[in-house]
């Protein structure tokens, strides 16, 4: 490999380098933009989902209320019965519970059914907006039907609300601690696992350590190579460059007469410069 | 500067009354049902508007066709309005509830009438109007005019009863218009003897025999769960609660469906109700309104 092979090679890997942070920070910085220019919106999506004017009935709110006491309870003993709660004398004889299948069925299955019975609830919420139905006509019917005053529809406006909130909360309440328990469940796993493989483990680990370590070395000798052949280019550049301006003097005033540009063509390009500057400042 | 001062209260007050709130007595209006009215709360008709929701109303006050005092309270939805259950209180006491204004273009938009015939008098009192899902979603508090009955429990008659007229909408989203009067009535014979008059009076075809609606009355049903209306089978005019059964005795004139009860002794009931339902759902009331009664005192 040539010393200007090596060169180019070098400042291939710097603009590719360079590339790649441009577009790391103009991506990072777009992400940004669409978020600041997102943020209105999801801040009005957030209010409109979490604050319905149906939610100004304290009616509804009771009824809710009972719906998220009830799902809360039945999220709870979901969770308990899945977590194998009640098993902890066999946890205090220094027995182990296998539940790490269980739990992750139940945080999927849970965390998907609360986030859909929150989508239903806050539709079935919507129902009632007087807004919402003018923008979505064809539910005109159900929107006069709920607030028709008649006790059935109020029963079940405000049943499946309650309803609703409280799969919701159960789901929330059994899925999100079981998708925890889960984790610390898969980490407890793994360090096992490691613990079983032992001396050996270790062993492989210091072997890739190692190879990493020979990488990283080989990769310094080489640059340091590359350095030393730089250095010793400008040096050879320079010791030309002192032979011909010893020369130079040698010949006197005559080598004035013969013309600058003379002198000038019989030097490599890389010399030219230099010498031309000195032919002027001669002159 | 007096002039001035004068000009800034006017101004001052004018500028922070309530929308509908009277100011100054109200001009007699035309009798409404069988009550003259000589006071109107507010003057105008009032709108009360949130979110979405726009219905008006309105309190009057004045002096029954047979000279007792008597109020009204009424409801009418606006033009294109949704339909808007209501509920209006003063305090504790009753005014209007599960009022159910319908949809209705301009011009056909229909009160919803409820009048009260009374001895005694009536008071200002803070009222609250609730309205949309479960007839409190939204609310606005206003000034209203509300009974104060005194009924004269010695006296040799005394009578006191509640006039409705409005739409009512069915199970079957079939809506039916209603329009009835029901008194509690007392009477003394010579003798000492007493005697309580249960009345209906009621042109609406569904409110008679055989028709689809009935009223429950809370004052001689205790529990609410019997209907009260006229039977097409039996020959009275109210299925009455145990206690009554097997006391009374039913007259039967145009329209008018009553029962006479004899009783030793007999007390006032100010706060009872009087409900509309469906015979075949009676426990789904489609209004309700204050019905104050003689009960025998037991």
């Amino acid at each position: 490999m040539t010393t200007s092979t090596r060169r180019a090679n070098g400042l291939v890997r710097l603009g590719s380098r360079g590339y790649s942070l441009i577009k790391k920070s103009l991506g990072l910085y777009g992400t940004t933009v669409a978020l600041v220019q997102l943020l209105p919106a999801v801040v009005t999506l957030v209010v409109v989902a979490f604050t319905p004017s149906a939610l100004l009935s304290p009616t509804l709110r009771r009824w809710m209320l009972v719906g998220s006491l009830v799902g809360t309870l039945a999220g709870k003993e979901l969770f308990a019965a899945r977590a194998g709660l009640r098993s902890f004398h066999v946890v205090l004889r220094g027995g182990s519970i296998e539940r790490a299948g269980g739990l992750g069925r139940l945080a999927g299955s849970a965390l998907v059914i609360a986030a859909v019975a929150f989508a239903g609830l806050r539709l079935h919420l919507a129902l009632v907006d007087t807004a919402f139905i003018e923008q979505f006509t064809v539910l005109t019917p159900v929107f006069d039907f709920y607030l028709s005053g008649r006790t059935v529809a109020g029963l079940l406006f405000n049943g499946v609300a309650a309803v609703l909130t409280g799969v919701m909360l159960a789901g929330v309440v059994a899925g999100a601690p079981a998708a925890l328990l889960n984790r610390r469940e898969a980490r407890r796993r793994r360090a096992r696992e490691a613990e079983r493989t032992g001396t050996l483990g270790a062993v492989e680990e210091a072997i890739a350590a190692l190879e990493k370590a020979t990488k990283a070395l080989e990769r310094a000798r080489d640059d340091l190579a590359l350095a030393a052949i730089a250095r010793e280019g400008e040096l050879a550049r320079e010791g030309e460059l002192t032979r011909e301006d010893g020369l130079g003097r040698e010949d006197g005033l005559a080598r004035d007469h013969v013309g600058a540009r003379d002198v000038a063509a019989d030097v490599p390009p890389r010399g030219r410069a230099p010498l031309a500057s000195k032919a002027k400042t001669r002159g | 500067m007096g002039g001035l001062c004068v000009l800034l209260v006017a101004v001052l007050t004018l500028a922070f009354a309530q929308p509908g709130e009277v100011v100054g007595e109200a001009a007699p209006e035309a009798q409404v049902l069988d009550c003259l009215v000589d006071r109107a709360l507010p003057a105008e008709p009032a709108v009360t508007a949130d979110g979405g929701f726009s219905f008006q109303f309105q309190a009057l006050a004045g002096t029954a066709v047979d000279g007792r005092s008597c109020t009204v309270h009424r409801l009418r939805n606006s033009p294109g309005g949704p339909p808007t259950p209501v509920r209006w209180l003063a305090g504790a006491e009753l005014l209007v509830d599960k009022a159910r204004l319908g949809r209705c273009d301009d011009g056909s938009c229909e009160w919803v009438e409820v009048a009260r015939y009374f001895e005694g008098g009536f008071e200002l009192s803070d009222s609250t109007l609730g309205y949309g899902l479960n007839a409190d979603q939204f609310t606005s508090v206003t000034d209203s005019l509300v009974a104060v009955t005194e009924p004269n429990l010695g006296a040799i008659t005394a009578s006191v009863g509640t006039e409705v007229e409005g739409t009512v909408q069915l199970a079957d989203e079939s809506e039916i218009a209603i329009a009835f009067t029901v008194r509690s009535r007392l009477r003394r014979a010579d003798g000492g003897s007493l005697t309580l008059v249960y009345e209906l009076e009621t042109a609406t075809p569904a409110l008679q025999p055989g028709g689809r609606l009935a009223l429950v009355w809370d004052a001689i049903t205790p529990g609410g769960d019997r209907v009260l209306a006229p039977d097409r089978t039996a020959d009275r005019a109210f299925e009455l609660a145990p206690t009554f059964a097997g006391d009374g005795r039913v007259e039967l004139g145009p329209d008018i469906y009553a029962l006479e009860l004899p009783v030793d002794a007999l007390a006032y009931d100010p706060r009872s109700r009087l409900s509309v339902v469906e015979r075949t759902r009676p426990d789904a009331v489609l209004l309700s309104v204050p019905m104050p009664a003689f009960v025998p005192d037991r």
